[in-house]
């Protein structure tokens, strides 16, 4: 299976859980680069281009009792997102003293580098060791050799019991 | 407990002269001044409504029922920007508007589930400032979401008052349903409880549990 394919498989595995919810902008028309294209709609929550807001939904929605899979068309996007990420989804269970466990499972896409079309430096970058040094919890990137069916299923596992992951994916993979 | 204007006032003049003793060697914003407008907000809010805080949290947590002797270990175990419980759905942060987007979020579901339940997210006339108080505003309100952000106007970002940092006395009419909008005088500065510079004497003992 190719990894797009791989991806998208793992997506529908996640949707199976009726709380799961996909969180993000360009789901509802684009699905995610084609991988939530096997997932309910009713499962997908389209948001405006806000990323912090994007982020602050997917950690209030996993407070409320559901399990949000928040999705990043590009790595660079995410940094708008950092306040909701590392001050509040990372902190949150150390800060309440273990009061809430905020638990998101977030995708960020690495823009293309080896292949058109060409995108430039702010929609290549690749963040991964700057938040494996922000977060507390799993930094994972997908490569070529990757099972991907298992990160996804240890991130959602995590989840369950109150983690948070963060997916990296390759758009050159795709 | 049922508090008043009375016993408000009396548990942050505590807060404050465990300060003054030197028991108390962490950042505390001590509330002041806005005792009856929370309690008439309060009127309004169930015990399975949702509040989110600000830094400014003590009048927050006791009117959403935490007792006042686990409101004052957390302040004196260096907690006062961190009182959370989640028996009673209330949850804080100290970053400026950072509970706006996670109120949403909550209020998405408690739509979405036809739940009872209301959200209620207390932000200051600084946070107001912020963008990510306008995103919220603007979600909330397109999508009906059972949340109400209240303004509470101090006229003051730390210390800066509201025509010094935008050039205007104006406020920004959000004409929302969702936003409402408060006046008061804090009978406290920003941070610390207002002793003159120099005069408190941290006890050593309290300083060297809590050193990082």
């Amino acid at each position: 299976m190719s990894y797009k394919g791989e991806i998208s498989a793992a997506m529908a595995k996640l949707s199976q859980d009726n709380g799961n919810r996909f969180i993000g902008y360009g789901l509802k028309h684009g699905f995610a680069g084609g991988t939530l294209n096997d997932v309910p709609q009713s499962q997908i929550i389209e948001t405006p281009v806000a990323e912090n807001l994007m982020a602050g939904i997917a950690i209030g929605q996993s407070l409320a009792g559901l399990l949000p899979v928040l999705y990043f068309e590009r790595f660079d996007f995410v940094l708008n997102a950092a306040d909701a990420i590392v001050n509040h989804l990372a902190a949150a269970e150390a800060i309440s003293r273990g009061e809430f466990e905020p638990a998101v499972i977030i995708r960020a896409v690495v823009g293309n580098r080896r292949k058109p079309l060409f995108t430039g430096r702010t929609h290549t970058q690749d963040f991964s060791a700057a938040f494996c040094a922000m977060v507390d919890f799993p930094v994972v990137r997908l490569g070529e050799q990757t099972n991907i069916a298992e990160v996804f299923t240890a991130a959602r596992t995590a989840q369950l019991r109150g983690e948070s992951t963060l997916v990296v994916e390759y758009k050159d993979l795709l | 407990m049922n508090h008043t204007t009375e016993t408000l006032i009396a548990f942050e003049h505590r807060i404050k002269s465990r300060f003054a003793a030197g028991e108390l060697p962490f950042l505390v914003h001590l509330s002041g001044g806005n005792e009856q407008q929370l309690l008439d907000i309060f009127s309004e809010i169930n015990d399975f409504d949702w509040v989110f805080s600000t830094h400014r949290s003590h009048y927050h947590a006791l009117l959403k029922g935490i007792p006042e002797a686990e409101v004052e270990a957390a302040i004196c175990s260096g907690n006062s920007m961190f009182i959370f419980d989640r028996a009673r759905n209330f949850y804080t942060s100290s970053i400026l508007a950072g509970v706006c987007a996670i109120a949403c979020g909550v209020a998405l579901e408690a739509k979405r589930s036809g739940s009872m339940s209301h959200v209620w997210c207390f932000v200051g006339d600084g946070a107001e400032d912020n963008g990510h108080f306008a995103e919220a505003v603007r979600y909330a309100t397109g999508h009906a979401l059972p949340v109400t952000f209240v303004i509470e106007d101090n006229n003051r970002q730390v210390d800066t008052d509201y025509a010094t940092r935008w050039g205007t006395h104006t406020r920004t009419d959000w004409r929302s349903p969702n936003v409402m909008r408060y006046h008061y005088q804090p009978t406290f500065p920003h941070g610390g409880a207002g002793l003159p510079p120099g005069s408190v004497t941290f006890q050593p003992e309290i300083v060297a549990r809590f050193a990082l």
